[in-house]
C-alpha cells in the first residue's frame, strides 16, 4: 500500500464512528490499512475499523461486536435452523475462531470488502456446517465421483448392451470440465447446494434474468458436448446414433440433475 | 488444494469479486463441494430481505408490494397496492427481532402506537394505516410519501441556515402533534424526517425503535450497553445511556442533535466511550456558525441540555422559538430549485409505480371474481345447513384452508405474470403457468360448487379436499415448458370446458361422491380424446382411475392409471405423470397388496420430481404412500428414516400443518411402533392428533380415529390408564358426531374391552365386547369378521369370570371362524389359549389342550412371545 488519503482516513473513522459507534486513533488505522486492505480507505466498509479495534482487544469494541454484530449472526443461523442452543454454541465457537484463536489472526483476513458482519457471519456459518459433518472432510474434491456415476438413462442401457457402458459418464464428465469455472460453479451451486436465481444474481450484481440465462447456457453447452463427444466415440449403427440422441435431448435435463445431484452425495 | 479464507467467500458471497479474484473462487468453488456448499447457505442468510423479504408481486393481506423505495436500520420500505382502496402505500418491513423477544407482546405494542399515531392527523406526521405480520416480519402499512427524500440528503453543504430550520420547524411541529397525542418518536434523527415532493416535511418511524427496546435481563443498569438501548446512538440523550425510559424530553434532544448536525455538518457529541460522552454532554456542544441566528443558537443551547428538566417544556416551545427566529427575508430562489429538482423524483417513482400496474394489476382478477365475499357467504352458509354436529368448526377450518389456497392462487398468478412482464421470462412459459394455473382455478370453483350442495359427508372431507388441489406455487416452475403446449383458439376453449368436467370428477371424488365421478369418467375421457391434448386426457383417466380404484375396481382402474401416466410421458408433462405415478403405487401396493410394485413406482415418481423443485406437499404424499408400502413389505424399519427426514423438511418450510403432515405423523407412530419403539410411536402419536386438531378442528372425526390409535400405542406400552382415557374421549366424540350406536364405536368399544380384559376386570371387558359386537352386527349382521373377533372377547372374559361353560360354547364357535376368516394369527391364538384355559378348569378334553397349546407354541415371531410363554405355562400345568 502506498501513501493512504488522509481525508480519506478521516472520513473513514467519521464513518465507522456513525455504523458502529467505535472508533480508533487515525495512526492505527493508517498501520492497519497498510497491513490488511488492498483498497483505498474511500472504498473501504467501515468494518474495517471495528476489526482493528477487536484485534486490538479494546473493550468497547468488543461491545460493539455484541450490539452490532452478534444479533446479525444469531438471525442467520437461525434463518439455517439452527436452535436456540446451536445458535449460542456456534456464535461462541465464532468468537473464539475470530477474536481468540492465534491472537485474533483471522480478522486480518477482513480486508474491508463487503461488510464486517457478512464476513463474520460466513465464519459462524462455517462453523456451522463443519460442527454438522467434522471439519476433517474438507479436502475432499467431488470431481471423482462424477466417474462412476449409476447408470439409468436409456442411452446408458443401449450403450451398456453393446459394451460402452463407461462413455456416457465419461463424455459428461469431460464436457463438464469443458465448461468455464464460472459455469461449472453456478450450475453446481444451483443444481446441487439449491442456490436459487434470487440468491445467485447478487453474486455477479446482475438481475436473476441474466442469472438464468447464463444457466440455461452452460447446460445447453453441457448437452452440446456430451452428444459430441459421444458420437464421436459410440460404436453404435447410424440409425440407433439418432435415436439416442433424440432421447438424450429429450431426457438431458433430467439426467443431469441427477447426475450432478448424485455426484454431491456421493462425496457427502 | 487451498481452500478461499472466509473473507473471500464473503466477499464472492455479496458479490464484491472482480476479475482474476473472481475466476479463482469460481474455479474452487467448481471443484470443492465444502466451499460450495458454505457459499450456498451464507447467500441464503446475507440480507434477510433476499429470503423472507418481500419482492414485487407479494401479496399481504389485502396489498401487493410493488418496488423498493429505501431501507433504514429497523428494516426495509417498499411501495404496495391497496387493492381495497385502490391506493398506493409503503410497506413498512421491520427486520425480525434479532433478541428473539416475544413478537405478540412487540405487535401489541406497535398496534398501540399506530393506533394512537392514527388520532394525530397532522401534515407533518406519517400516516399510519395497519400492522400486519407476515411471516417473520412485522409489517408496517402507512401513507407513501411520493417523491420522498431524506432531511439529510434534501440539505446540502450550500443549503443556508434559514432553509434548513425551515424544514425543521415543520418536522417539531409534528412531533409536538405527536407528543399531545402521547407518542413518542424513541428514534428521531435526519433520517427520519423526509421531504416529500411538494416539499413537505413528514416525520416517519414513530416507535419504531422500541423494537430493540427491551431489556432481556429486566435489569436496570445504571450503565446502558448497547444493545439495551433503542434508538441511533449519535442522538441519544444522556438519561437514556443510563436506562431511563425514552419521553418527550429526550425527543426534544434528538431533535437538537439532529438540527445542530444539519447546520454544522458535524455531530454535537463525540465521544465513544460512555463515560466520555456524558462528561462531553455535560460541558454542552461546541460553538455554532456565527451566522447561525441567536435564537437559534439559544433553542440548541437549551434543546441539548444534560438534565431534561432544564430543556424546553415541550416541542411546541421549540417550534414557537425556531418560527420567530426565521422572522427575517427568506431566499425564494433557492426552496423554488430545490422543489423543482425534487418533483422530477418524485414523477419517475410514480411512473414505475403506474407500469407495473398496468401490466400485472389485474392478473388476480379470476381468483377474486371465484372467491369473492359473496361466494365466501354462500358456501358458509350452505356448510353450516348441513346440520352436522360440528359444522360450525368443521367449516370454519374449511374456509381458513380456501382463504390460503385462493390467496396462493393469486400470489401465484402475479408471479406468473411479473416474471415475463419485467423479469425477461417467455411469452411461452407464461402461457404454461397460466394454463397450469387456470386448471387450479377449475380445481376450486368445481369444490366450491360441491360445498354449495353440501350434506353431512362433505363437511368432514372438506378440509382434506381443499388441501387436495394441487398447488398453486408448482405452476410457477420453469419446467412446464417441456410439456407438449395447449392448443390455442377455438381447440382451446374446448379444452377448457373438458378440464372444467374433470375438475367436476375430481370435486365429486374428493367429497365422497365417487359414483357420481366415476358415471361422469367414460364421456369426459372421450372428449378429452376429442380435445386433442395428451395431458388433459392424461389427467381424465388418472381421475377416473381413481375413482374406480376407491369403488374397489381395481383391474379397470389400474389400466386407465397406466394410459394415464403413458400419456402424461408421451406429452412431457412430469407432474401430471408424478401424480399417475404416484396413483399406481398406492393402487398396485396398497389395495392390490402388492408392495413390491407399489415400490417401484415409487421410485419413478420419485425420479420424475428433482429434488429442487420438489414442493412440500407432494413430498409428503409421495413419502405417506412410500412409508405405507414400506410397512406392508415388513420393512417398518426403513419407513422410520424416511418419515423423520421428511417431517423435518416440512416442518422447516412451515406445511407441517396440513392433513397430510398430521398423516405423516400418524404413519411415523405406526412405524415406530412396528420397529419396537412404541415410548416414541406415543409421541408421534400424540402430535398428529395434534396437528388434526389444529387443521382439522377437534371435533373432526378423524381426530377420534387418531385418538383410538394413540390409545392402542399407550396400551401396548402398558400405560392402561391413560389408553383408557384415549379410548374414552374417542368414543365420547363419535358419540357426540354419530350417535351411540354408529359402526365407528365399535373399535374404541372394543377396546376399551381389551384394556378390562387385561385388567382382570372380566365384567366390564364382557360389556364392552358385548357392546362393540352388538353395534357391528346392528349394521353388518352377525357374520361379519368384527362379530366375531367381539364374540372371541366376550369368551375371554367369560373364562375370566369362572363362567367356564359360556365360555367354552362361545369360543368353540369362534375359533372356526377366526381361522376361516383369516383373522391375523394373534386373534386366533388367543381365541385357542382362551378355549383351552376353560377347558382345563372343567377338566375336559386334554387331548384337545394339548393340540391347541401345540398351535400357539409353534408361531413364530416376537409378537407371540407372550402367548407362547402362556402356552407352555398352561402345558407344563
Amino acid at each position: 500500500m502506498a501513501s493512504l488519503d488522509a481525508s480519506e482516513v478521516d472520513q473513514l473513522l467519521e464513518r465507522a464512528h456513525r455504523t458502529f459507534q467505535v472508533a480508533v486513533e487515525r495512526e492505527r488505522l493508517e498501520a492497519w490499512l497498510s497491513e490488511v486492505a488492498k483498497k483505498p480507505p474511500a472504498a473501504l466498509d467501515p468494518g474495517i475499523v471495528l476489526s482493528c479495534a477487536l484485534f486490538d482487544q479494546r473493550p468497547e469494541a468488543l461491545r460493539c461486536f455484541e450490539a452490532f454484530v452478534t444479533p446479525k449472526v444469531k438471525a442467520a443461523l437461525r434463518k439455517l435452523g439452527a436452535t436456540d442452543v446451536a445458535v449460542e454454541e456456534h456464535l461462541q465457537a465464532t468468537r473464539t475462531r475470530l477474536l481468540v484463536e492465534h491472537q485474533g489472526a483471522r480478522l486480518k483476513h477482513y480486508r474491508g470488502v463487503g461488510t464486517f458482519e457478512a464476513f463474520v457471519i460466513t465464519t459462524a456459518v462455517r462453523a456451522l456446517t463443519d460442527a454438522h459433518r467434522g471439519p476433517t472432510q474438507r479436502e475432499t474434491s467431488d470431481e471423482e465421483p462424477l466417474a462412476k456415476l449409476p447408470a439409468a438413462v436409456d442411452l446408458e442401457r443401449q450403450l451398456a448392451r453393446t459394451g460402452q457402458s463407461a462413455l456416457f459418464a465419461n463424455a459428461f464428465r469431460e464436457s463438464l470440465a469443458a465448461l468455464s469455472p464460472r459455469e461449472r460453479a453456478l450450475l453446481k451451486l444451483n443444481l446441487v447446494d439449491g442456490a436459487s436465481i434470487d440468491e445467485l444474481a447478487p453474486l455477479y450484481q446482475v438481475s436473476r434474468a441474466t442469472v438464468a440465462r447464463w444457466l440455461a447456457s452452460a447446460r445447453q453447452a453441457l448437452q452440446r458436448g456430451t452428444l459430441e463427444r459421444l458420437s464421436a466415440r459410440t460404436r453404435l449403427a447410424g440409425g440407433d446414433l439418432d435415436g439416442l440422441m433424440a432421447s438424450l435431448e429429450s431426457g438431458f435435463e433430467l439426467s443431469l440433475r441427477r447426475f450432478v445431484t448424485e455426484a454431491a452425495s456421493g462425496d457427502a | 488444494m487451498s481452500h478461499p479464507d472466509d473473507s473471500e467467500l464473503a466477499e464472492f458471497a455479496q458479490g464484491n469479486l472482480a476479475g482474476a479474484a473472481m475466476t479463482s473462487v469460481e474455479s474452487h468453488l467448481a471443484a470443492c463441494s465444502d466451499c460450495r456448499a458454505l457459499v450456498a447457505q451464507v447467500v441464503k442468510v446475507l440480507s434477510p430481505a433476499r429470503v423472507y423479504g418481500p419482492h414485487r408481486g407479494l401479496v399481504v393481506g389485502r396489498y401487493v408490494v410493488l418496488d423498493s423505495v429505501g431501507a433504514g436500520a429497523l428494516g426495509e420500505v417498499y411501495s404496495a397496492h391497496d387493492s381495497t382502496l385502490e391506493r398506493t402505500v409503503a410497506l413498512k418491513w421491520l427486520y425480525p427481532s434479532p433478541t428473539g423477544l416475544d413478537r405478540d407482546a412487540l405487535r401489541a405494542q406497535l398496534l398501540l402506537e399506530a393506533r394512537a399515531l392514527a388520532k394525530v392527523q397532522h401534515p407533518n406526521v406519517v400516516v399510519v394505516h395497519d400492522v400486519l405480520a407476515h411471516e417473520e416480519a412485522d409489517v408496517i402499512v402507512m401513507e407513501l410519501v411520493q417523491g420522498a427524500r431524506s432531511l439529510r440528503l434534501a440539505l446540502g453543504p450550500t443549503t443556508p441556515w434559514q432553509r434548513t430550520v425551515e424544514l425543521f420547524r415543520s418536522a417539531a411541529d409534528g412531533l409536538a402533534a405527536a407528543h399531545d397525542a402521547g407518542v413518542i418518536h424513541r428514534d428521531f434523527k435526519p433520517d427520519n424526517v423526509l421531504v416529500d415532493g411538494s416539499g413537505r416535511v413528514v416525520v416517519v418511524d414513530f416507535g419504531l425503535a422500541r423494537q430493540a427496546d427491551v431489556n432481556p435481563a429486566g435489569a436496570q443498569p445504571t450503565t446502558a450497553t448497547r444493545s439495551q438501548l433503542s434508538g441511533t446512538p449519535a442522538y441519544l440523550a444522556p438519561e437514556r445511556w443510563s436506562g431511563a425510559p425514552a419521553d418527550a424530553a429526550a425527543d426534544q434532544f434528538s431533535f437538537c442533535v439532529s438540527l445542530y448536525e444539519c447546520l454544522t455538518g458535524r455531530l454535537p457529541f463525540t465521544q465513544v466511550a460512555v463515560e466520555a460522552r456524558l462528561d462531553e454532554m455535560r460541558r454542552g456542544p461546541p460553538a455554532l456558525p456565527a451566522e447561525v441566528s441567536p435564537q437559534v443558537v439559544q433553542v440548541l443551547r437549551r434543546g441539548l441540555a444534560f438534565d431534561p428538566k432544564e430543556r424546553w417544556p415541550s416541542m411546541r416551545e421549540v417550534r414557537a422559538r425556531l418560527d420567530a427566529a426565521l422572522q427575517a427575508p427568506r431566499r425564494r430562489r433557492q426552496r423554488l430549485l430545490v422543489g423543482a429538482l425534487v418533483s422530477l423524483t418524485a414523477a419517475v417513482v410514480a411512473l414505475g409505480a403506474f407500469q407495473l400496474r398496468g401490466r400485472c394489476e389485474s392478473a388476480d382478477a379470476p381468483v377474486r371474481d371465484l372467491w369473492s365475499a359473496g361466494r365466501r357467504d354462500s358456501v358458509l352458509r350452505a356448510l353450516l345447513a348441513t346440520n352436522h354436529p360440528a359444522a360450525a368448526d368443521l367449516s370454519r377450518q374449511t374456509l381458513k384452508a380456501l382463504d390460503a389456497l385462493a390467496t396462493s392462487l393469486a400470489e401465484a398468478r402475479r408471479r406468473a405474470c411479473v416474471a415475463t412482464a419485467y423479469e425477461g421470462d417467455s411469452d411461452a412459459l407464461l402461457a404454461a403457468r397460466q394454463a397450469c394455473l387456470s386448471r387450479r382455478l377449475s380445481d376450486v370453483d368445481a369444490l366450491l360448487r360441491g360445498f354449495e350442495t353440501a350434506d353431512g359427508k362433505v363437511v368432514e372431507r372438506a378440509v382434506m379436499a381443499v388441501e387436495s388441489v394441487s398447488p398453486p406455487q408448482a405452476c410457477l416452475e420453469s419446467s412446464l415448458t417441456n410439456a407438449e403446449p395447449a392448443p390455442a383458439g377455438a381447440a382451446g376453449a374446448g379444452i377448457e370446458a373438458v378440464q372444467g368436467k374433470v375438475a367436476t370428477m375430481r370435486a365429486a371424488r374428493l367429497l365422497g361422491r365417487v359414483k357420481d365421478s366415476v358415471a361422469l369418467g367414460e364421456a369426459t375421457v372421450r372428449e378429452a380424446r376429442a380435445a386433442g391434448w395428451k395431458p388433459l386426457t392424461s389427467d381424465a383417466l388418472l381421475e377416473w382411475s381413481l375413482g374406480l380404484d376407491r369403488l374397489s375396481k381395481f383391474d379397470e382402474a389400474r389400466e386407465r392409471g397406466l394410459e394415464a401416466l403413458e400419456l402424461a410421458l408421451l406429452a412431457r408433462d412430469e407432474a401430471q405423470a408424478f401424480d399417475a405415478a404416484v396413483a399406481l403405487a398406492y393402487l398396485d401396493g396398497v389395495d392390490r397388496k402388492q408392495s413390491e410394485a407399489g415400490l417401484t413406482w415409487v421410485r419413478l415418481a420419485k425420479a420424475l420430481v428433482a429434488p429442487q423443485s420438489q414442493r412440500g406437499s407432494q413430498a409428503v404424499r409421495l413419502g405417506n404412500v412410500e412409508a405405507v408400502l414400506l410397512m406392508r413389505a415388513d420393512r417398518a424399519a426403513d419407513a422410520v428414516p424416511l418419515l423423520t427426514t421428511l417431517a423435518r423438511d416440512v416442518e422447516a418450510k412451515g406445511q407441517l400443518q396440513t392433513v397430510n403432515g398430521a398423516r405423516l405423523y400418524s404413519n411415523l407412530s405406526a412405524a415406530l411402533r412396528e420397529s419396537g419403539r412404541p415410548a416414541e410411536g406415543i409421541e408421534a402419536s400424540q402430535r398428529s392428533l395434534a396437528l388434526m386438531e389444529q387443521v382439522l378442528s377437534p371435533s373432526h372425526p378423524d381426530v377420534a380415529a387418531a385418538l383410538n390409535n394413540l390409545g392402542s400405542a399407550q396400551a401396548d406400552l402398558g400405560k392402561l390408564d391413560e389408553a383408557q382415557g384415549s379410548f374414552e374421549r374417542s368414543v365420547e366424540l363419535r358419540e357426540r358426531l354419530f350417535g351411540p350406536d354408529a359402526l365407528v364405536l365399535a373399535t374404541p368399544h372394543y377396546n376399551l374391552g381389551e384394556l378390562a380384559f387385561r385388567r382382570g376386570d372380566g365384567a366390564t371387558a364382557l360389556e364392552e365386547y358385548g357392546r362393540s359386537r352388538a353395534i357391528v352386527e346392528k349394521t353388518n349382521g352377525p357374520d361379519d369378521d368384527d362379530a366375531w373377533d367381539s364374540k372371541m372377547g366376550e369368551g375371554l372374559a367369560l373364562g375370566l369370570l369362572g363362567r367356564h361353560d359360556e365360555a367354552v360354547t362361545l369360543l368353540e364357535q369362534t375359533v372356526p371362524q377366526l381361522e376361516k376368516r383369516r383373522l391375523p394369527a394373534w386373534n386366533v391364538a388367543q381365541a385357542k389359549l382362551g378355549l383351552a384355559t376353560s377347558l382345563r378348569a372343567l377338566g375336559r378334553d386334554e387331548a384337545r389342550v394339548s393340540a391347541l397349546l401345540a398351535w400357539v407354541l409353534a408361531l413364530e415371531g416376537p409378537r407371540h412371545d407372550a402367548q407362547r410363554s402362556a402356552a407352555a405355562r398352561l402345558a407344563t400345568r
